[in-house]
């Protein structure tokens, strides 16, 4: 029997409303018999920790509050008795509204860093939906019983729409529709903020919202119905006027989801038994989830789309960072120097088929020019496609004309190769005895990557059999 | 009694009633034919008849109207086993039948054939041969394949330095064809990567007539630190191509079965060869670090 080896993993989820943290023990096992190549797989994912709901801590309506949130986690390992040596792999994403705060990018940086030795930093709505969909169980769902399933997971400040179908992703749709688009004051209907996409709601009905002002129930009825039917004819693939207005990029049609499952804070309350709502339980929460909530269930009822119950909902999004990010690369690679390793927000060149290898040299070239003008003093990962085939000449003379390639190249550094086929080891070898200058070379393989996507390495897992890594990626079956 | 007379009878009835059956069985062919037209049927006069051998077997099915034809693929996809190739009363039905009799056919060429000897020149492997005098012998007297000819280790000795800390070999053991498929792709990415490792390594040559333990007997002659022993596997319905790397921390006239580690299934659908020379190497090297191999590398 092959050994078992544990790894904490930790999900961090900084959202519009909400921050919580959560922590998993991955179990990475060699799953191949005995006389054939390793084959390292994680066999198991346990959710060991929870922390608490957080409100998101802001310096002001612009600035997230970094020391808070730094606190929020060094008190949440302490509770979980896990050392931040200990955590090994995981992400932190930064969610909804915040994620568009003025110092977003530099929290999510500072946070990644400091919560383990390889926590990725994750953003941006796309990945968002998809991280979702992965925590509540949606792409599980849809892999288990080969159909499409919609996840909708509903914030405070947005929603993020993910479809799989057969387990893979196949669409991601995103919209300013939240609880939190409108505050109140608790229990009352007095307006106390709003943000643009609750401007816009308003404006499409001809409320006016003000400050300060109260809000009749009614009207608050309203908004919450219209946004329902919005986000309902988005889900159909049929979005209606307010649908677009409210829009975050592309919306996608022609989609016709058999399940949908809806997570995010407006997903547990669409799951609650129903509350008497009157005037006061209505705005318990200071918003308009509740409302938001009620008028889903009340107008997904009478479509032929079949509601299911997600594994998660308010933790979707941070289990799904936590639990279901990380993945391992093949189990035969090449790592040169480990301790060059993690790399993070590595951008992804890859390499045209060709037969011409002088074509590669100069592609490498080309393509890595762009990126040294940016703040990146290592070279782009090169990624080589299934069609180059496998066989030893082919790969030596491709090694050859990557060799020439980074001849060329300003970066110093480590060279990254991801192949797609079961080649690393072999190409990272080859790759070392062929390189003039030296550099450490890391090859792994078994990876889809596209041209612009990012990769995270972190270091080598199993005694070296394998490396975690995170593909930020949205790679859509049906483009 | 039964008269001649009651006989005739007999099998006049019998007679009818198997022309009423056929007539109805010649329907049903007709139809099924129909629904799925057999490769010999859609061919017209001139053109060639479509290769068999190149269907892929785990997507090949012949069920008529599955009902869950997407569900029968993902089956299908999991396995080269021949499952969901539907039947013709208790039998195969013609393709089916024809591709696994092409199957049986390759297996035993596999066994049967020598391997190229351009190949091995290719290669640039120089060759010898066991005690073994010709295949039926080698099939009969697995004994005889694991000792080295008075001429074989004559050339060995000439050609080979002592006491390298790598040493490959490669044997035809039961099927030539995984060595001309695999050893073109394995030995130079088996190469570069021990080089990288700064393992010095000895004269690659071929034994003809090769089993596993022969290593042993070479062992005894060359004294290697790590001895690498290539083999052909015996060969199955699936594939013939597959190939085995063995391998040996100073193999010896007392090493036992247990002190071998073996890498198999190289080939291009398992392991890819070049990438399987990548490995061996790193076992390789794993055995030169411990002093052990087999189980003792285990401990």
């Amino acid at each position: 029997m092959s050994k078992i080896e544990e790894i904490f993993s930790v999900g961090i989820d900084i959202g519009t409303t909400t921050t919580s943290v959560v922590i998993s023990k991955l179990k990475i096992k060699n799953v191949a018999s005995g006389f054939v190549v390793p084959k390292i797989e994680i066999i198991d994912k346990a959710i060991i920790y929870r922390s608490d709901v957080y409100f998101t801590p802001l310096l002001d309506e612009v600035t997230i509050n970094f020391k808070g949130i730094q606190e929020i986690v060094k008190d949440e390992y302490n509770r979980a008795r896990v050392d931040m040596e200990e955590i090994k792999t995981g992400a932190v994403i930064i969610t909804g509204d915040t994620a568009r705060k003025e110092n977003a990018e530099s929290v999510l940086k500072a946070i990644s860093r400091m919560a383990g030795s390889f926590v990725v930093a994750t953003a941006g709505p796309h990945l968002e939906a998809y991280i979702a969909g992965l925590g509540s169980g949606a792409a599980g769902y849809s892999a288990q019983n080969h159909a499409t399933v919609a996840n909708v997971d509903a914030g405070g400040g947005t929603t993020n729409i993910s479809i799989f179908a057969d387990g893979k992703l196949t669409a991601t749709i995103c919209a300013d529709i939240g609880g939190r688009l409108i505050r109140f004051e608790p229990w009352t209907n007095r307006v106390e903020g709003f943000i643009s996409g609750g401007e816009v709601t308003a404006q499409h009905l001809g409320i006016t919202l003000e400050k300060n002002k109260s809000l009749s129930i009614r009207d608050i009825n309203k908004i919450g119905g219209v946004l329902a039917e919005a986000l309902i004819s988005t889900l159909k693939g049929k979005p209606n006027t307010l649908a677009k207005a409210l829009a975050l990029g592309e919306l996608v049609e022609n989609i016709a989801p058999d399940y949908v499952m809806f997570s995010g804070g407006v997903g547990r309350l669409f799951y609650e038994e129903d509350d008497a709502y009157d005037e006061k339980t209505m705005t318990r929460f200071g918003d308009l989830g509740p409302v938001l909530a009620l008028e889903l269930k009340k107008a997904i009822d009478s479509e032929s789309i079949q509601v299911l119950k997600p594994d998660e909902t308010i933790y979707a999004t941070v289990i799904g960072a936590g639990v279901h990010t990380t993945e391992l690369s093949g189990s035969t690679i090449y790592v040169s120097d480990p301790e060059v390793l993690p790399f993070r927000d590595l951008p992804a060149i890859c390499l045209t088929e060709t037969d011409d290898f002088y074509d590669v040299t100069t592609e490498i070239a080309t393509k890595a020019d762009k990126f040294s003008s940016q703040d990146i003093s290592i070279l782009p990962a090169i990624v080589v496609p299934k069609t180059f085939g496998n066989s030893f000449y082919k790969i030596k003379s491709l090694a050859n004309a990557i060799a020439a390639g980074t001849r060329k190249v300003t970066q110093k550094g480590p060279l990254v190769v991801i192949c797609e086929d079961d080649i690393g080891k072999a190409f990272g070898n080859l790759l070392k005895n062929t390189l003039s200058q030296s550099r450490p070379v890391i090859s792994i393989d078994q990876l889809t990557m596209k041209e612009g996507d990012y990769i995270d390495i972190g270091a080598p897992l199993y005694d070296g059999g394998v490396v975690p890594v995170v593909i930020k990626t949205l790679v859509f079956s049906n483009s | 009694m039964i008269t001649e007379k009651d006989i005739r009878e007999l099998v006049e009835s019998v007679i009818k009633e198997l022309n009423i059956k056929n007539l109805e069985g010649e329907g049903n062919t007709t139809a099924l034919a129909q629904e799925i037209p057999s490769a010999v049927d859609n061919c017209d006069e001139g053109e060639m008849l479509p290769d068999l051998g190149e269907r892929d077997l785990s997507e090949w099915s012949e069920i008529p109207s599955p009902e869950d034809p997407e569900g029968l693929a993902r089956i299908k996809s999991t396995t080269p086993a021949r499952i969901g190739i539907w039947r013709a009363g208790t039998r195969f039905k013609v393709d089916t039948w024809l591709r696994f009799k092409m199957d049986l056919a390759s297996a035993k060429d596999a066994v049967l054939k020598e391997v190229d000897s351009e190949l091995i020149e290719k290669l640039g492997l120089f060759t010898v041969q066991t005690i073994v005098k010709d295949k039926d012998e080698y099939l009969t007297r697995p004994d005889m394949g694991r000792k080295l000819s008075e001429e074989a280790k004559e050339k060995i000795l000439k050609e080979c330095t002592k006491a390298p800390d790598v040493q490959l070999v490669v044997g035809d053991g039961l099927s030539s064809t995984a060595i001309e498929s695999n050893a073109l792709d394995f030995i130079p990415a088996f190469e570069e990567a021990i080089k990288n490792y700064g393992l010095k390594m000895g004269k690659p040559f071929f034994v003809k007539y090769a089993r596993v333990a022969l290593m042993d007997d070479i062992g005894e002659l060359l004294n290697p630190t790590v001895l690498v022993e290539l083999v052909g596997e015996r060969p199955g319905l699936v594939t013939a191509k597959s190939m085995s790397a063995y391998m040996c921390y100073k193999p010896n006239k007392n090493t036992i079965e247990s002190d071998r580690t073996l890498v198999s299934n190289i080939h291009d659908g398992g392991l890819p060869p070049v990438e399987a020379g990548a490995h061996v190497a790193s076992v390789v090297k794993k055995i030169f670090d411990a002093k052990a191999s087999g189980l003792k590398l285990n401990e």
